[in-house]
């Protein structure tokens, strides 16, 4: 069992062992690519990250430490890599939002079986995932992590490298950025 | 309702309350209709983010990972744990090199003022000698110990930065009547008087505050003629290699 654990597969890796960083992939590539396309909804763009991070944390098993999860180090260089990716998707979206024009928004299939309810419920979802993108990074990465990966304070606290208490602050903040964003959204369904 | 309420509600939304907790919190949001709006509110907003946890399948694979790694041909970079020794080794090492092997100063005329690729360059000639001297030569910087003229007399010098500070253009002929007022000999000042024609047409002639000494240039000389051309209109200019025969307003 310990030549399976993460630790162990990262000496492995570190001594040239390919495989083992293979398997190491293969444990936690969908983890992180979860994480990815919640901080950037695109899957081609949630993918690149996933490799980039992988490729990264490759060539950094020397900087990692024991102490901490390999999977927290690992989000940790996500989160890195989303926040640069951000700032080029900002700029990028606003061409793409001229080009497509909202075409495409009538193809949209729900699961529910009343079509006005599926309508209904994808636009909140929409309006919601869009709320959540328009938020800072450090916003968007916690509720990502906690309320969407419902990931524990503790790994929170190390991937952001501050204390549980300032982790809970932190996403209690992000929380009510978010409300303060969709508040008009929640306003409306009341109505 | 206060920061502290609504934080509390918050909580209460997302369950991380305790169930006492819990049953006071919901009890104080019935009571007040915008607690109870707010703990709506953030109930929804949770929910809503359960529903984002959905995501559609990834096409990432260890073949794409592996490739992508040989491409770049990586390897795991191996740990220097030395390297805050290291560090202050390495630059008292450095100081140690820079210091023995320091330039030393020169003795030797040193380029002062350049202008690029013009042809006309300033330099000085550093102690003992405490003359500065101007040369329109290139070949200052490979070889300036040639670059020291003999010296001409002081009262010649004077007279010649006279000319070239005063009458500009038009220091062929002021230079004439220099010669003709016996102020300095044209057989000696023969090239300083062309280098001095050719100088005072360029905008490079930097003023110096010593006593210059000029350098018999070993490009060709250009003489300017006081004589208009008739075609032209403009001064008449003869390229010579020696100035030792020419006189100079004659």
């Amino acid at each position: 069992m310990e030549l399976d654990s993460d630790i162990s597969l990262v000496r492995r890796a570190r001594d040239g062992e390919f495989a083992a960083f293979e398997t190491l992939f293969e444990r936690h590539r969908t983890l992180v690519y979860r994480f990815a396309y919640q901080m950037t909804p695109r899957r081609d763009d949630a993918e690149d990250i996933v490799q980039e991070a992988f490729i990264r944390a490759y060539q950094n098993l020397d900087k990692y430490r024991d102490e901490a999860k390999f999977t927290t180090w690992l989000l940790r260089i996500v989160t890195n890599l989303c926040t640069d990716q951000a700032r080029m998707y900002h700029r990028r979206q606003a061409l793409e939002q001229q080009e497509a024009g909202g075409a495409l928004d009538w193809m949209t299939v729900g699961n529910i079986d009343d079509p006005v309810q599926n309508l209904e419920a994808d636009r909140r979802k929409e309006a919601l995932r869009r709320a959540l993108a328009a938020l800072p990074i450090h916003h968007r990465s916690v509720i990502i992590l906690r309320d969407i990966e419902e990931r524990e304070y503790q790994e929170i606290s190390q991937m952001l490298g501050c204390t549980v208490g300032g982790a809970k602050l932190r996403v209690l903040r992000a929380r009510r950025a978010l409300r303060d964003r969709i508040a008009p959204l929640l306003n409306e369904d009341k109505k | 309702m206060n920061r502290k309420f609504e934080d509390e509600l918050l909580k209460l939304a997302f369950e991380e309350t305790t169930p006492e907790q819990a049953m006071v919190m919901e009890r104080a949001a019935q009571q007040d209709p915008e607690a109870a709006q707010a703990l709506s509110q953030y109930r929804q907003m949770r929910l809503g983010l359960r529903e984002l946890a959905e995501v559609p399948a990834d096409q990432l694979s260890k073949e794409r990972l592996r490739e992508a790694i040989l491409t770049r041909g990586l390897k795991p970079r191996r740990g220097f744990n030395l390297g805050w020794v290291a560090m202050p080794a390495m630059a008292a090492a450095l100081a140690v090199v820079f210091l023995a092997y320091r330039p030393h100063p020169a003795v030797t005329p040193q380029v002062v003022a350049s202008r690029g690729d013009n042809p006309f360059r300033m330099a000085t000639i550093t102690p003992p000698s405490p003359l500065a001297m101007v040369t329109p030569t290139h070949d200052i910087d490979s070889n300036p110990a040639k670059t020291v003229a003999p010296r001409p007399s002081a009262a010649t010098m004077v007279a010649l930065r006279h000319v070239v500070r005063h009458h500009g253009k038009h220091v062929p002929e002021a230079l004439d009547a220099k010669v003709k007022d016996g102020i300095f000999d044209p057989e000696f000042d023969g090239s300083r008087f062309a280098m001095i024609a050719s100088v005072s047409h360029s905008e490079n002639v930097l003023p110096s505050p010593s006593v210059s000494a000029a350098v018999p240039a070993p490009n060709p000389i250009v003489l300017i003629d006081s004589q208009k051309d008739g075609n032209t209109g403009a001064a008449r200019a003869t390229e010579v290699d020696s100035s030792s025969n020419v006189v100079v307003g004659g």
